[in-house]
């Protein structure tokens, strides 16, 4: 008897959290079909819906308009949602890992240290013109530096771990710190000596936008992004056991300090492919799996896909709504717009604390 | 065995027990000792620097002269040195100084009352405040109480970085104290006053950008004693306030439980800490810009040195910060002539590459 209301108790527990992931991708489909009818071109609402469908089968349309309008849905709009789908999936996958694994709950995909390189990268690429690979100008530039600056935080971090024995979370957050401020100057430094108009181009980049992609670069984005939820998802268990103590994750058979590198070097590696095509996106990060544990609680196993599914709505939303407010706004400025007095809301309405 | 014997016994175990207790106070003392010392010569030191250079014993003689009334003619040398050091250069250092101060305390209780090693003087919010104000000042033209010129700056610059801990404790107070709270609600704050701040730069030119931007930076290079009384009016009473209550600071950092059963009431104890370093921090931040770095890793380097005691952290840290941005400003005036660096730069150049020598050498941790 009893056994049955726990099992009916648990089934109600998890079936809440997998019903607010799914509506998290409704919505965000959604906002998908917006976003993609919405422009200076309107293309009807489900209409769009049946572009898409009809290009996935292979069905081209054989009229004029039909063409364009299938042009203008799938070569300029679909890249850049795809892209804001992938960006907030991505960074609201490994902002619900980083602050679970260093258990803090200021972390974000970027505390350690990788926006600060990616930064100084794209700087020195603005600036000075100097891309890392020589040869190549413009914006694959930007796009190479910001890759390569971005993983230098992490390696150092990886490096000051094999000479430790010990390394504890905010060892690694406080080296990630050191590495971030170094880098923060050298780019002060640059800006110092950049002229207003490129100093513009490094505070818009910074700022983060989703209207430079296309297919050319959206799939590195999508990929990374899977290859970020599907090792999350994989390690979920291991997170949730290092929560408890370093101690209690050793008995419990878990190498606390390999399992955070091997977190750490994974949010690396998706965060710097995202960062480097987008620039620094904020909030979405460190705030989708703040309003998430407070919905549906912090356990890694729901935690972690449901942060995916509420990032993407946010990064989605928020992009429809910049793109249809003015143009040139970035989704940044409208997610945190949005994003903050909402996580506000749920602050004072939490009933227990999740941390 | 005689009672005589055991009284014996149990005298010299508390003479070891006030022994070790003596040795480590020693320790952090003698560390707060070397920084005064260090702080000192490096005050007179660069009072000596400038376009004139009047040497290291005369700077000290002439202070003397000026805080005892004596007057010269204008004109003479004496005069002329007394002018430099008092008016021109001065101000900067003793600015420094209480800048130094200021963030280093309010980084050190921040980081204590939210247990949190993330944490800065700025973590309510208070800097994404002041630049939106400043932003709104430079781009818009918009100053509280309609204070026009640099004055408006700075009014706009304190009453907005206010604005987010005002938030901050509002909703902790209704929702629960507990310190990941306080921080998530900073957090949104400092997002939302930040997207603001960028929605007025992305609509201004280019010129406003830079503009905001060098704000942003931090400098002591425009000080002057005009910037003096409030900041250190705010600044000292804050310091007095937080050092007398280091010892509740202790208690609050084992746990709110723990923090009641021994008769200290933790949420009010809380706000009020954040309200005293929000003010300070507002202070420094509205006359002198965001200087980063200082408030986050000065606490840090001290309690890696002296150990985690807020008793000795607090002042130590106090000494420490202000040593640290003497220096940093030293170095930012005098590196690259004629100009300066921002000191913030110069601040993280050195200070990050130490802190990384610090926490590969630190042998337990202190978090």
């Amino acid at each position: 008897m009893e056994r049955t209301l726990f099992k009916s108790m648990y089934y109600k527990s998890v079936s809440r959290k997998v019903i607010f992931a799914v509506v998290c991708v409704v919505i965000a489909f959604i906002a998908l079909g917006l976003q993609l009818s919405f422009g200076y071109y309107d293309v009807g609402f489900v209409e769009s819906y049946q572009i898409l469908w009809d290009h996935i089968c292979g069905n081209f349309p054989d009229t004029d308009i039909g063409l364009k309008k299938d042009h203008i849905i799938w070569d300029l709009r679909l890249p850049r949602s795809l892209a804001g789908m992938a960006v907030g999936a991505g960074l609201g996958v490994c902002g619900a890992a980083m602050q679970s694994t260093l258990k803090n709950p200021l972390a974000d995909p970027y505390t350690t240290g990788i926006s600060a390189g990616a930064g100084l990268g794209a700087t020195i690429s603005i600036v000075l013109g100097v891309c890392l690979i020589p040869g190549i100008v413009g914006q694959p530039s930007i796009v190479i530096d910001a890759f390569v600056f971005a993983l230098i935080p992490s390696l150092v971090i990886i490096a000051f771990s094999s000479i430790r024995r010990k390394v504890t979370s905010s060892m690694m957050i406080l080296i990630g710190i050191a590495v971030m401020y170094v880098f923060t100057a050298m780019t002060t430094f640059l800006k110092l000596t950049a002229s207003e108009d490129s100093l513009q181009d490094v505070y818009m980049w910074s700022v983060g936008t989703l209207g430079k992609a296309n297919w050319d670069n959206v799939w590195f984005m999508i990929l990374a992004t899977i290859f970020g939820m599907v090792l999350f998802i994989m390690l979920a268990r291991r997170i949730n056991v290092m929560i408890t103590s370093d101690t209690s994750a050793v008995s419990l058979g878990v190498d606390p300090k390999r399992c955070r590198l091997l977190v750490l070097v994974i949010v690396s590696i998706v965060t710097a492919f995202l960062v480097s095509f987008t620039g620094t996106i904020g909030f979405v990060g460190l705030v989708a799996p703040h309003m998430v544990r407070i919905i549906i609680g912090s356990d890694n196993r729901y935690l972690i896909p449901a942060s995916a599914a509420f990032g993407a709505m946010m990064l989605i939303c928020s992009d429809v709504i910049a793109r249809n407010i003015g143009t040139g706004l970035p989704v940044g400025v409208i997610t945190a717009c949005i994003g903050g007095p909402v996580f506000l809301y749920l602050l004072v309405r939490q009933r227990k604390s999740v941390w | 065995m005689s009672s005589a014997d055991e009284a014996c016994g149990e005298g010299t175990a508390k003479d070891r027990m006030k022994e070790e207790y003596r040795k480590y106070t020693f320790r952090k003392v003698l560390f707060m000792l070397a920084c005064i010392v260090c702080l000192v010569i490096l005050f007179g030191y660069s009072l000596t620097l400038g376009s004139h250079e009047i040497d290291f014993f005369t700077v000290f003689t002439t202070l003397w002269d000026h805080i005892t009334g004596v007057s010269y003619d204008i004109g003479t040398p004496e005069w002329t040195n007394d002018f430099l050091v008092w008016e021109d250069r001065l101000p900067r250092e003793v600015i420094a100084i209480i800048a130094g101060v200021g963030l280093a305390i309010g980084g050190a209780a921040m980081q204590s009352v939210v247990k949190n090693p993330l944490a800065d003087p700025y973590t309510t919010g208070i800097s994404s405040g002041a630049v939106l104000g400043v932003t709104a000042a430079l781009a818009l033209g918009i100053t509280a109480g309609s204070i026009s010129g640099n004055y408006g700056i700075v009014a706009n610059a304190f009453l907005f970085g206010m604005i987010p801990t005002v938030v901050t404790i509002l909703v902790s107070r209704i929702s629960k104290t507990s310190p990941a709270t306080i921080i998530l609600a900073g957090v949104a704050m400092s997002y939302l006053f930040n997207a603001m701040s960028t929605l007025i730069l992305i609509s201004s030119e280019a010129g406003k950008i830079q503009e905001a931007f060098l704000w942003q930076i931090g400098t002591l290079q425009w000080t002057t004693w005009d910037d003096f009384p409030m900041m250190f009016i705010i600044v000292a009473v804050g310091s007095v306030v937080l050092a007398f209550t280091s010892k509740q600071l202790n208690i609050l950092t084992m746990g709110d439980e723990s923090a009641k059963s021994l008769g200290l009431n933790a949420d009010n104890y809380r706000l009020m800490v954040l309200v005293v370093l929000s003010l300070m921090t507002s202070a420094v931040v509205s006359f002198i810009g965001i200087i980063g770095f200082l408030g986050l890793v000065s606490p840090h380097i001290v309690r890696m040195i002296i150990g985690s005691d807020n008793k000795y952290v607090i002042p130590a840290a106090a000494i420490f910060g202000a040593l640290f941005l003497l220096t940093a400003d030293l170095i930012a005036r005098t590196v690259i002539e004629p100009g300066e660096l921002p000191v913030g730069v110069v601040m993280s150049f050195i200070g990050g590459p130490m802190f990384l020598i610090l926490i590969l050498k630190s042998k337990k941790g202190v978090w």
